[in-house]
């Protein structure tokens, strides 16, 4: 079981990725883009894991998808979160047996497409569906369906000023046991530190190669804990 | 005198591009964003040092604190599908440009996708021109990377742009540029002052024309 993503949400995805290098060093390239009117950059972090920071660029779009699943909670949601400056809100574990997770937690499977900035369209599916994760603040399990390791968000091409080697930890707020209880056994592999409070993701630290970590706790005014 | 790049606004930039490249085979690439303006752009080569942008503003709140009242004009343009919004010509001089028109010179900031940033001058400010549906004179610096020369890869090769039909009268637009107006291929319809269409000429012979209707990019007149 391992960590494949992590979500960064802010209100512009351009602004924010700029932030980031300047913060930290990293780099990202353009993601691609979701039928709800999403966008997304990417942040490849070495390990086969990335950040993805994304953000809504066609509001009207994206209020009438969310109207028409019935989810304008989950925008809201989205939308308080943000309201202070760009947040961690989700992170996905991947799975070679969705289906088997999705019984397993008594859960739908949701699949999702993204056009890539090459023009082609990539799937792939998670359970819990995001939005119910997010707002749980639980991660989603997720399988792509799309081949392999060449589309994957962790091989976007950047230049970083800094080396990363991979999500060292994440920091998350929920109660433990039924976090642990979610995961399974398998879930004492997972670099979790169990924050208490309120669910969802606080922080996140990123090693590098030359042995130092980069955290990234967002918070008014900035991404990273210096 | 030539046109330089015209901007093709819409409600998503990413989707639009998807869509002119379904439509016609022109391909884009990420051209980068403006930070001041929480505006974000795909770049469309169209060959003869020539380009289209296809803009869409980013985070509505910090695009209305630039944009100001021309900010609900530019939303309401794209409520029904994406419309050419203005176009820029270039100039070696834009200190005169600005002088003879009486107007601004602006400084725009553009970060690039690799991060580099860059600059140009225009008279006069953009927002200014598309709110009179009028054209833009534009400065680069001379080391300035221009967006024409992105590597795409088109379905179908395109050579240059081949006319603009424009609304409004052929006297104010003369007026405006000035009288080397006519070295440009712009048609008048003498409706409402704006682009109205746009053709551009392929490789092969045939021509590409692009105007934006609910229906798709490339509807008929």
């Amino acid at each position: 079981m391992k960590i494949d993503h992590v979500a960064l949400w802010c209100n512009d995805l351009h602004e924010t990725a700029a932030q980031l290098f300047e913060e930290t060093g990293l780099a990202s390239a353009e993601g691609g883009w979701f039928e709800t009117g999403i966008a997304q950059i990417l942040v490849p972090l070495g390990n086969d894991q990335f950040i993805e920071i994304e953000s809504v660029v066609d509001r009207r779009k994206w209020d009438e998808a969310l109207a028409s699943f019935g989810l304008e909670p989950f925008g809201r949601f989205l939308d308080d979160k943000i309201a202070g400056g760009p947040a961690l809100v989700g992170y996905w574990i991947l799975t070679d047996d969705i289906e088997a997770k999705a019984r397993a937690l008594g859960a739908e499977i949701m699949s999702l497409s993204k056009t890539q900035p090459d023009g082609n369209v990539i799937s792939g599916r998670g359970t819990p569906p995001t939005p119910d994760a997010i707002q749980r603040g639980l991660p989603s399990f997720w399988v792509s369906d799309s081949g392999g390791m060449e589309v994957h968000g962790s091989r976007a091409r950047v230049e970083h000023r800094v080396e990363p080697a991979g999500i060292s930890w994440l920091e998350v707020g929920g109660d433990e046991q039924q976090l642990r209880a979610w995961f399974g056994p398998e879930g004492e592999a997972l670099p979790l530190r169990f924050a208490g409070g309120s669910p969802g993701i606080r922080a996140m630290g990123i090693a590098t190669e030359d042995g130092d970590e980069i955290v990234l706790r967002p918070s008014a005014g900035s991404l990273r804990v210096r | 005198m030539k046109i330089d790049h015209l901007v093709l606004w819409c409600a998503d930039y990413n989707a639009t591009s998807e869509q002119l490249f379904a439509e016609t085979g022109l391909a884009s690439r990420d051209g980068g964003w403006f930070p001041s303006e929480a505006i974000g752009q795909r770049i469309v080569p169209l060959g003869n040092g020539q380009f289209l942008e296809i803009e869409s503003k980013l985070d509505d709140a910090k695009f209305r604190e630039f944009a100001g009242p021309v900010a609900s004009f530019m939303d309401d343009a794209v409520r029904e599908h994406p419309c050419f919004l203005t176009f820029w010509v270039r100039t070696d001089d834009i200190e005169s440009a600005a002088a003879r028109l009486g107007v601004d010179v602006w400084t725009v900031r553009k970060t690039m996708p690799d991060g580099r940033e860059m600059y140009g001058k225009t008279a006069p400010p953009t927002l200014d021109a598309i709110a009179q549906g009028l054209p833009v004179f534009l400065w680069l610096p001379e080391d300035s990377p221009h967006a024409s020369r992105m590597s795409v890869t088109h379905r179908a090769e395109p050579e240059r742009i081949a006319w603009l039909e424009l609304g409004g009268t052929e006297d104010r637009i003369a007026e405006w540029l000035g009288p080397e107006w006519c070295d440009l291929p712009l048609r008048f319809t003498g409706e409402s002052p704006g682009i109205t269409a746009l053709g551009i000429a392929m490789r092969d012979g045939s021509e590409i024309v692009l105007r934006p209707t609910a229906g798709g990019l490339c509807a008929p007149a």
